[in-house]
């Protein structure tokens, strides 16, 4: 093999190829796009039209898919343990009777609280469709008793109507809240990891000489590596691009360059290339998480919030997305400001840590396999 | 000495094995069980837009104020301002009164109360509306139930009128709907599956003596590793595992055996500690992010299922390893994932030992 190709197998694989594929195979794997057709099962205690009505209004729903008519709401549960539904819609014996007798019948819905994002999910659109069953009734039964019309029986049985407008998402598409900003981690974590390891001994007292070329080398890998995965989520997945590219391009550059910045600080403070990887691997793997990407920092101790400070991924992330789908981020210019001084210390150390390490470098150390 | 006891040495006398494969996953254990602390998203900021100015809608805003929910940080009086303080996300949500909120509604014509959220993260949005939803619902039974004491119904017809059937959730396993309790169980098996990859795998580079041995000390050091993360769990972390701590790690042993495999392999492919290593840490998203456990399986294109088992376990193990230790039993798929799982393991582990024989005898020759 060329040496050249040699020398950038690795930074090529590591961070073009496996996001790419990545990308690809988990972009496929959520081409449903929303949690839709969710599996559930019905316990019927009453066979009226009323509750057939109400099974029929979560079966055509598309959050839902009646798969199992239990014999008993305990049967629900047991489906569940076995992981077959994840959502049980249980209707009493003399539901309707006890209805039309006002003795205030209660439906039970049994939810999966071991799934959280189908969890979440299925509580708040049950929710909705019970809402819009019991209002119905109402309104029904308004216009019977108070002889009413029906718009003055509906805002009688729901006086302040509730409209929800969701801004960037409003399908509450996965690969849009997810996968730009997982594909990006992904590729940080490729770059720190080389940029971590990109010394040898000579090239170490060769370090200022160098470092454009490790900058532009690794940040441009990066980049390139991004801005395609962004392109194929956008040409293939219909991921929306609301925000100007130059910005998300720039943006997207400043983090490269970032990264890249903080993996030759790790560089310049380890001599051993392998300790030095996984330092790099165990500060950026956890970052996507950290950063508050998809649980909010908001709900963290605020140790972890100050710490998330520190990664740059937190001004990348979270303004990444918001270019995307809602075409501006209120942050882009400060996280331009926060990724540039995160840039610039990391270098600052880096100079420093290679100053040291140049002086005391051993003879021993310039033979050591883990520098060449 | 045996080769028993010479294995053993070899992986005791280096302290990077013990600190990868004991502390580490222990450390990251009680490091992200820090932070997934809160059960909840709470304080969620919002702004509200009250149009009306009235004593309804100032109550309304304030049982905004008074759920720990939300943390109202803007009162405006205009669309615009609460749109742009969404859009540019200074506020996950917009509470927006009408004009005419109280006369609409004591006059019957019926109201709008708008909720116009941030997006972007569906986790808080889902609870940022649901809790508004919960919020504006029961002021509407409220005021439903004023109208009909209007109407001259006697107070409790008029209960029975507004709460003509009830609706009761009950949320199996985990009530709160925490983080916590979703993520770490299959956190921490990833965890352990980096880990012992990344230490066995160099091990094995260094050299393939008693490759079984050696592979037996990494597993049962995994195990005893997942044994602990699963007891900080439960006794420090309150996630309340119902599944049998023994089994789990028996299984867990399982599936390091299936592993040990691909990890000869990627000894054998990459010939190098550094690659090894920066190869295996790679693949700690990948797997994760494939493997079910984000997007529930039944949801996945049967192609691109088919492909990730092909190459990578962790889709066989994560998702009903989890199931168990949360609700204590294992769902009904677990049979056929298991046995593709050992079929996986012994296609892998034949295929490792080849690679193995071809590359890393090449390169001592």
């Amino acid at each position: 093999m060329r040496p050249i190709i040699k020398k950038y197998l690795a930074p090529l694989v590591l961070i073009i190829l496996i996001p790419q594929l990545t990308n690809w195979i988990t972009c496929q794997m959520m081409s449903d796009k929303q949690l839709r057709e969710i599996p559930m099962a019905v316990y019927l205690g009453d066979d009226t039209s009323l509750t057939r009505e109400i099974v029929r209004s979560f079966d055509e729903n598309e959050t839902f898919e009646v798969k199992y008519y239990a014999e008993s709401p305990q049967d629900i549960e047991a489906l569940m343990t076995e992981g077959k539904i994840y959502f049980g819609l249980s209707i009493p014996v003399d539901f309707t009777k006890d209805m039309k007798g006002f003795k205030s019948p209660t439906i039970n819905t049994v939810i999966d609280g071991s799934q959280l994002s189908l969890a979440s999910f299925t509580k708040l659109r049950s929710s909705e469709i019970l809402l819009t069953i019991k209002t119905g009734a109402m309104v029904k039964l308004y216009q019977g008793k108070y002889s009413i019309s029906e718009n003055e029986a509906l805002h009688m049985a729901m006086p302040i109507a509730i409209t929800t407008r969701l801004a960037g998402n409003p399908t509450r598409n996965y690969i849009n809240f997810l996968l730009t900003g997982m594909m990006a981690a992904l590729v940080q974590v490729g770059l720190v990891m080389n940029a971590a390891a990109v010394f040898t001994a000579q090239e170490r007292k060769l370090f200022s000489k160098n470092l454009w070329r490790y900058l532009s080398v690794y940040s441009g890998l990066a980049f390139i590596s991004i801005m395609s995965i962004i392109l194929v989520q956008s040409a293939f997945f219909s991921v929306p691009v609301k925000g100007n590219l130059s910005q998300i391009m720039i943006l997207t550059a400043f983090f490269a360059v970032t990264v890249t910045s903080v993996g030759l600080m790790i560089a310049s403070a380890f001599s051993n290339k392998v300790f030095a990887t996984q330092v790099g691997a165990v500060w950026f793997i956890p970052s996507s998480i950290v950063a508050g990407y998809t649980w909010p920092t908001i709900a963290m101790p605020t140790v972890i919030q100050n710490l998330s400070k520190m990664m740059p991924f937190t001004y990348y992330g979270d303004a990444l997305r918001d270019l995307l789908l809602k075409g501006t981020s209120h942050v882009y210019s400060i996280n331009l400001v926060k990724l540039f001084t995160i840039y610039m210390i990391s270098l600052g150390l880096a100079y420093f840590f290679n100053r040291i390490r140049t002086r005391f470098l051993t003879e021993e150390d310039e033979h050591d396999p883990v520098y060449s | 000495m045996t080769p028993f006891i010479v294995e053993l040495k070899k992986f005791f006398s280096v302290p990077k094995n013990l600190v990868f494969m004991i502390l580490g996953p222990l450390a990251l254990t009680l490091f992200f069980g820090y932070v997934f602390s809160n059960d909840y998203v709470n304080g969620i900021p919002i702004a509200v837009c009250d149009m009306d100015g009235s004593a309804l809608s100032r109550s309304v805003s304030e049982l905004f104020s008074n759920d720990d929910r939300y943390e109202i940080i803007y009162y405006t009086h205009d669309l615009e301002s609460i749109k742009e303080l969404v859009d540019t996300k200074q506020v996950y949500m917009g509470l927006v009164i009408p004009k005419n909120f109280q006369k609409d509604m004591k006059s019957k014509k019926g109201t709008t109360a708008a909720l116009m959220v941030d997006g972007t993260n569906i986790a808080i949005a889902n609870n940022a509306v649901a809790t508004a939803s919960e919020i504006l619902n029961t002021i509407n039974a409220g005021v439903n139930i004023q109208f009909l004491s209007g109407k001259g119904t006697p107070e409790r017809l008029s209960e029975n009128y507004v709460k003509l059937f009830a609706f009761n959730t009950r949320i199996l396993w985990d009530q709160k709907l925490s983080y916590r309790y979703y993520i770490m169980p299959g956190m921490v098996l990833v965890l352990i599956q980096q880990l012992f990859l990344s230490v066995f795998v160099i091990n094995y580079i260094k050299d393939q003596e008693n490759v079984i041995l050696k592979a037996l000390i990494h597993i049962v050091t995994g195990m005893f590793s997942y044994r602990i993360c699963l007891l900080l769990l439960n006794e420090i972390l309150n996630v309340k595992l119902l599944g049998h701590v023994g089994i789990a790690t028996a299984i867990l042993g399982v599936y390091l055996v299936c592993l040990t495999g691909m990890g000869m392999t990627i000894g054998a492919l990459t010939r190098n500690s550094l690659r090894a290593t920066q190869f295996c840490m790679m693949m700690s998203l990948p797997t994760f992010l494939t493997a079910g456990y984000v997007w529930p399986m039944f949801k996945m294109p049967a192609i691109t299922t088919w492909i990730v088992k092909l190459f990578w376990p962790l889709i066989y193990m994560v998702s009903p390893l989890r199931d168990y230790l949360i609700k204590g039993s294992f769902p009904a798929e677990f049979r056929n994932g298991f046995i593709q799982l050992l079929v996986f393991g012994a296609f892998w582990l034949m295929m490792g030992r080849w690679i193995s024989k071809k590359r890393l005898l090449t390169k001592e020759a």
